[in-house]
């Protein structure tokens, strides 16, 4: 019985009221709810990636319906109509044919359908019996009897069923002869439509067509009833393998890119837009055959950011450039994602990822960029004063500074260290002095101070020694030629000589300017004759020069002066300052009275001295630089192993405002190492001290992937590179042609003789040609490709020639310089080439002798001047051919214990094949190989006179070792 | 504006923002003069001066960031309903004391002679308000998503690290007291305290309605427990305390790098170092006997005081084991202020500091 109204507290149509609309809102908010949580931005994109791939099917289709053969199309209609008559005229016979078909197929089935009945009771049966015949039981005998019955019935089913088979058959092909011609037509027919079917096929599935089918695509696409089989949907991959650390637990990594990226590994969206755009490098990523498939190595392996996110900003993209951030930011509301300690690598440096799994090796083949950073990183020696992962063990990247007074003045080491540049544009010596953070006057002063100190502290107490006066003089002039031709500019630049800056292999070797004002000539003699004698770890090879030519190259290299303008000179000595400096150093270290009683026992050298051996601890000179009483200080910067992976609260960005990234910031620190204390009160060694690097932008960002590249995470065995045994072999040696430079003069491995310009530009200086005409000729000038060497030449001889080289082309300028190889290195780079070239490494048979005489008579024949006139340039032993030196060709003589017999053939068959621009001219034609060679000669056989050429080859010269 | 906003940080510092707080708080309840807050014009100036002073905080960078915070906005409602609670219980406790004045019966008593029926005044009502408190509910869950950050990180914990809201004011302890104090023996206290409450209280006056002027000393003891001790802490431990738990006004920037002074003395090296002029003894005993005798003298000696003066006639009407109950839990209650002004103005570390036990008051 309800109460009346106006015994309620409250109004109740008011409360009615309040519940109409307040149920109204709940059921807006769940509506909304819904729709928030269906409504995805992958979603549309989705469907915009199915609008623009049914744009791009259509004009397929369009295509296609043109490419296809009208007249054949017509034929096929033709013959089509005829075939139809004629079957219409014998339908009655088809008819009567029908009728057969259909008992024998009625038949086939019972027969069968019998068949496999019995033969379940036939199994039952003898299952039975070979349980009572176990149990030895009394009734085995007539369940025998049952089995042999059912077997029989059995055989006589399966005839049956045969039979019934082959009149089912047969029928069939009488009926085939009837309506064969029809079939085969329509067959025709279709197949000239295939690609138009198929076409059509994949435009339904992309954009449903129809009121029906577009009815079902919105149904299956509903929310709540898209669980089912939805059209759009999360496209994943979960490499096989790949797991990611979230510090308590590992989970797998799924990456769900493709849910919005859907056509990068698909061809044909190569012009589109983002996020539609093909993969640029399908060769190298995502394809099924490529070596990284997409299902197998995933995506955010390798570019990073969060592998589970279908949104653009929660997958942290991150831009490459200001242009593309602000694009970003007007479309896809983009911000630096917090909380994400793994965004994703800028383009630019995205080959950063390669080395987690590419480790142990010195390139990365398809990573120019990362390899380039790699060089660069070796060349500066930043691991002198970073530890780095990869780069352990090598030599010091600077020359030793123990008996710097053999080579030059204290004069000249003050005013380079204060700025090397200004001596030498190109060094790379880096700056320490004159920057951000210590350039205003008070600074200079201090600075300069310390600089005398280490200077001091350099050139007290050399190792005693020297090297002797000049023996004579030298010819500025010849010893110009000769360090443009003899090899020097495989490693070194020399500004004057240069019109293009030189690449990263001739700056391999410092760069030679200004040498006659910074060394001693008797050093710069001494030096060319035999680097070692000063330094013995360097890697400038003896060119073994004459008495005579070391003096010439010695007195041109004195004639390359320091910049106009560029005195030596030492800061003059500020005593006051020099004792505040070190007692401020020794006051950090001891006792006010212990630093009284020092700095009474000093005298003011001593004190010079002591300053400079504080400023090399704190510079770090000896990261890059033997030096005496530094020889086993440990590094001072900071271990990059795991930069790649350090949060980027961990980087000081002090009070500069750049973009809070790894890769601003070390790119920042590159850029002006010290800027990071702008703003701040430090005491002068507090002050950042990392040098400043002659680097262009565009290295800057190569060490900077390089750095990047220097991670923490480990990735599955999986998809780890691993090296077998061959590829270790490979490694190895590629680690010494790197350390040697064997690429500033070899063509190898597609890279390298970088000589070769200049070789070309002496030509066109000297010989007068176009510069197109120079590059080709240079080919033959320069030092040979060497990739094939393990093919080309016995292991046994290049071991010798590697330790001591002997001329073999004397037409080259260029020396193969003596490395002084060790017999471990020699071995080493001996496996490399074997492994280079897939040869047998180290013996192998040679082909028995003696030679058949008719072989070797025709081989004579072959050779003498009315047919291949070898030895017109060939020198073979002492018999030297006529004219130049500069058309001659290797000695003939050499072949037998120098060659391997193979690789003879192969080369008399295409010289050009294997050594592009050499000039070994082509005997025979590998266009029309079976007619090239002379008909007169082992009956015109091409291949027997090219066995019989190398055979005679083989015995010319000593006899081999082991034959 | 930033005159304003500079006023504002500078008075945000712990010492003044307590003191001030500790003031209004004892001006408000007991100065009649501005008792003229607790009407509802001055609850809806106050609301409004609240609204407004947020609606400008929030055109500043720093004050936007920190309140608009997923974490902190659901603080800031709170906040509002706090006050608003507050104040209803005073406007109703001072209506009924106007009324006990005229010798008129409180409202309650007025009301609890209307009947009301559950169905429709009751359920109807209840069911109308968890239908718009859904509503409010998913709205909100739509507009602000959850404050998901990366996965936890052993190696990278974040600055500052926070607990949940509601323990913010005991984190807040921790920086004046040691761990067990602050966050074993305190919090154990607080609840033990809430629970002895009825039995400790021996005024019978106030049950069923709104009073101030009957339970002045009651209601004085908990809101100071509560608005100043537990809600305070709160707000400092939610919108205060930026990176390394430093101190930061409300328009400051949370500057990771901020650098702030420490330099605390403990209370034996200010006895033995500054007013006997030697070194420590080195037994600990000794060391801290005259901390140890404060501290003892403390909870011994002034509920001894206390009972003969002040709380004379308490100590008549409880008797002593419940005297001793009330006044130990006092006095626990009002060594946080002592401690905190100690620091500030001192910079009191340790009243007793036995690090050879990890035993520090």
């Amino acid at each position: 019985m309800p109460a009346k109204n106006e015994e309620y507290a409250r109004s109740l149509p008011l409360l009615n009221k309040v519940f109409a609309w307040s149920s109204l809102g709940l059921l807006a908010g769940t509506v909304w709810m819904v729709w928030d949580d269906y409504y995805r931005p992958w979603k549309r994109v989705q469907r915009e990636f199915h609008a623009l791939t049914a744009k791009k099917t259509e004009t397929a289709i369009q295509q296609a319906e043109q490419a296809v053969d009208q007249n054949a199309l017509k034929q096929i209609q033709e013959d089509l109509k005829a075939a139809q008559a004629q079957a219409d005229q014998r339908k009655r016979e088809h008819d009567a044919l029908r009728e057969k078909l259909d008992r024998a197929d009625v038949l086939v089935f019972t027969t069968d359908t019998h068949y496999k009945n019995t033969k379940s009771i036939y199994d039952a049966t003898r299952f039975e019996y070979e349980e009572l015949s176990h149990q030895n039981s009394a009734r085995a005998a007539e369940q025998q009897e049952k089995l042999r019955k059912v077997e029989s019935l059995l055989a006589e089913y399966k005839l049956a069923n045969e039979k019934a088979l082959a009149t089912q058959a047969e029928l069939k092909k009488q009926e085939e002869a009837i309506l064969g011609a029809e079939k085969v037509l329509e067959k025709k027919r279709a197949d000239l439509f295939a690609g138009v079917e198929r076409l059509q096929k994949k435009l339904a599935a992309v954009e449903p067509q129809g009121f029906l089918m577009k009815s079902f695509e919105v149904m299956r696409n509903a929310p709540l009833v898209d669980f089912m089989a939805p059209s759009l949907k999360i496209q994943q991959v979960v490499p096989n393998g790949q797991n990611k650390d979230i510090n308590f637990l590992t989970i797998p990594r799924v990456d769900r890119c493709q849910t919005c990226h859907l056509g990068t590994d698909q061809t044909g969206y190569e012009n589109d837009p983002q996020p539609f755009t093909t993969h640029p490098r399908q060769e190298l990523f995502l394809a099924g055959k490529s070596p990284h498939p997409v299902d197998k190595m995933g995506c955010t392996i390798c570019h990073r950011g969060l592998d589970r996110a279908t949104d653009f900003f929660d997958a942290a993209h991150w831009p490459d450039s200001s242009e593309q951030q602000a694009k970003w930011t007007k479309t896809y509301d983009w911000a630096p994602k917090a909380h994400e300690s793994s965004p994703m690598l800028p383009k630019r440096f995205v080959e950063a990822s390669c080395l987690a799994c590419h480790s142990g090796v010195v390139h990365i083949s398809g990573a120019a960029k990362w390899n380039k950073g790699r060089d660069l990183v070796e060349r500066v020696g930043c691991y002198g004063c970073h530890k780095m992962r990869g780069f352990e063990g090598l030599r010091k990247a600077g020359p030793p500074l123990t008996r710097l007074i053999w080579k030059t003045s204290p004069d000249w080491a003050a005013k380079w260290v204060e700025n090397p540049v200004a001596f030498r544009p190109a060094t790379w010596m880096p700056r320490f002095f004159g920057l951000a953070n210590n350039s205003s006057p008070e600074e200079v002063a201090r600075t300069r101070e310390e600089i005398r100190g280490i200077v001091a502290y350099l050139f007290e107490k050399p190792e005693p020694g020297g090297f002797p006066r000049l023996p004579g003089k030298g010819d500025p002039g010849k010893g110009e030629k000769l360090i443009t031709s003899v090899g020097c500019l495989g490693c070194h630049a020399i500004a004057r000589l240069e019109k293009t800056p030189p690449t990263l292999r001739r700056r391999f070797g410092p760069n030679l300017d200004g040498i006659g004002s910074k060394a001693k000539p008797e050093w710069i003699y001494a030096w060319v004759k035999e680097p070692k004698n000063y330094f013995p770890e360097t890697r400038m090879p003896n060119l073994r020069l004459t008495d005579q030519e070391a003096l010439d190259i010695t007195a041109y290299l004195t004639t390359l002066k320091a910049p106009e303008g560029w005195e030596p000179g030492e800061a003059a000595p500020n005593p006051p300052l020099l004792d505040r400096l070190v007692e401020q150093q020794l006051r950090a270290r001891m006792t006010a009275e212990e630093v009284q009683a020092k700095m009474a026992s000093f005298s003011e050298h001593d004190k010079e001295v002591y300053l400079g051996q504080r400023m090399i601890t704190r510079y770090g000179c000896f990261g890059c630089h033997l030096i005496r009483g530094f020889e086993t200080t440990p590094p001072i910067g900071t271990e990059l192993s795991e930069e790649g992976s350090k949060e980027v609260d961990r980087f000081d960005f002090g009070y500069v405002k750049i973009p809070e990234t790894r890769h601003d910031w070390i790119t920042q620190k590159l850029e002006n190492p010290r800027i990071f204390d702008q703003g701040k009160v430090k005491t002068s060694d507090e002050k950042l001290k990392m040098p400043l690097f002659n680097f262009t932008p565009e290295e800057r960002e190569m060490v900077v992937t390089v750095v990047l590249s220097f991670v923490k995470e480990k990735p599955p065995l999986s998809s780890t590179y691993l090296l077998d045994a061959r590829h270790k072999a490979l490694e190895a040696g590629r680690r010494l042609v790197q350390e040697h430079n064997c690429q500033g003069c070899h063509l190898l491995e597609g890279e390298g003789q970088e000589i070769r310009a200049t070789i070309a530009r002496k030509m066109v200086e000297e010989e007068g040609i176009g510069e197109e005409d120079a590059d080709s000729r240079a080919v033959a000038f320069s030092p040979p490709f060497i990739t094939g060497e393990g093919a080309r030449v016995r292991s046994d001889w290049l071991f010798h020639f590697l330790k001591g080289p002997t001329p073999i082309r004397p037409w080259l300028a260029a020396r193969m310089p003596t490395f002084g190889f060790t017999d471990e290195e020699a071995d080493t780079l001996l496996r490399y080439f074997t492994a280079l070239s897939e040869s047998p490494f180290p013996f192998e048979t040679p082909p028995p002798q003696p030679f058949p005489p008719g072989e070797m008579a025709a081989a004579k024949t072959l050779t003498s001047k009315d047919y291949f006139n070898c030895f017109s340039c060939h020198q073979q032993g002492a018999k030297k051919p006529e004219g130049d030196p500069s058309g001659w060709a290797p000695d003939l003589a050499l072949a037998n214990s120098r060659l391997r017999p193979d690789w003879i053939v192969d080369w008399i068959k295409d010289p050009q094949k294997l050594y592009p621009g050499t000039k070994m001219p082509t005997f025979f034609d590998p266009a029309s190989f079976d007619t090239s060679g002379p008909d007169d000669v082992l009956g015109g056989d091409e291949n027997l006179q090219i066995k019989a050429l190398r055979d005679y080859l083989l015995t010319l010269g000593s006899a081999r070792m082991g034959s | 504006m930033q005159g304003f906003k500079a006023a504002v940080d500078g008075i945000c510092n712990p010492p003044i923002l307590f003191s001030l707080i500790f003031a209004l708080f004892f001006v408000a309840f007991l100065w009649k003069r501005v008792h003229w807050i607790w009407t509802p014009k001055a609850c809806i100036l106050l609301l409004t001066a609240g609204l407004a002073f947020v609606g400008f905080g929030l055109t500043d960078p720093n004050f936007h960031a920190i309140l608009t915070k997923p974490d902190n906005v659901p603080i800031v409602g709170m906040l509002f309903l706090v006050g608003f609670f507050s104040w209803l219980s005073m406007y109703l406790g001072l209506k009924n004391d106007r009324r006990t004045a005229a010798n008129l019966p409180p409202v309650e008593k007025l009301e609890s002679e209307i009947k009301i029926l559950v169905w429709p005044d009751l359920v109807y009502t209840e069911m109308l308000c968890m239908i718009l408190w859904s509503v409010l509910l998913i709205v909100w869950s739509i507009y602000l998503k959850a404050p998901i950050e990366e996965p936890a990180n052993p190696a990278k914990t974040p600055n500052p690290s926070k607990a949940p809201w509601y323990f913010l004011g005991l984190q807040e302890m921790l920086v004046y007291y040691d761990p067990w104090i602050a966050g074993v023996l305190l919090p154990g206290l607080i609840i033990v305290g809430l629970m002895a409450l009825p039995y400790i209280d021996p005024n019978k006056k106030g049950n069923g309605y709104f009073t101030f002027a009957e339970r002045k000393w009651e209601i004085l003891t908990f809101q100071f427990g509560f608005l100043v001790l537990w809600v305070m802490m709160i707000i400092t431990g939610t919108f205060f305390r930026g990176p390394n738990q430093n101190f930061f006004g409300p328009f400051e920037h949370w500057d990771v790098h901020k650098l702030v002074p420490l330099s605390n003395i403990n209370l034996s090296e200010v006895i033995w170092v500054r007013v006997f002029n030697v070194g420590l003894p080195q037994n600990w005993l000794v060391r801290e006997s005259f901390g140890i005798t404060l501290v003892l003298a403390y909870f011994l000696l002034v509920p001894m005081v206390l009972g003969r003066t002040l709380f004379k006639s308490f100590f008549e009407k409880m008797g002593m084991v419940r005297y001793q109950i009330l006044v130990f839990l006092l006095l626990c209650m009002v060594s946080l202020p002592i401690k905190m002004y100690l620091r500030w103005l001192f910079n009191m570390h340790y009243v007793v500091a036995i690090p050879e036990y990890f035993f520090n008051i």
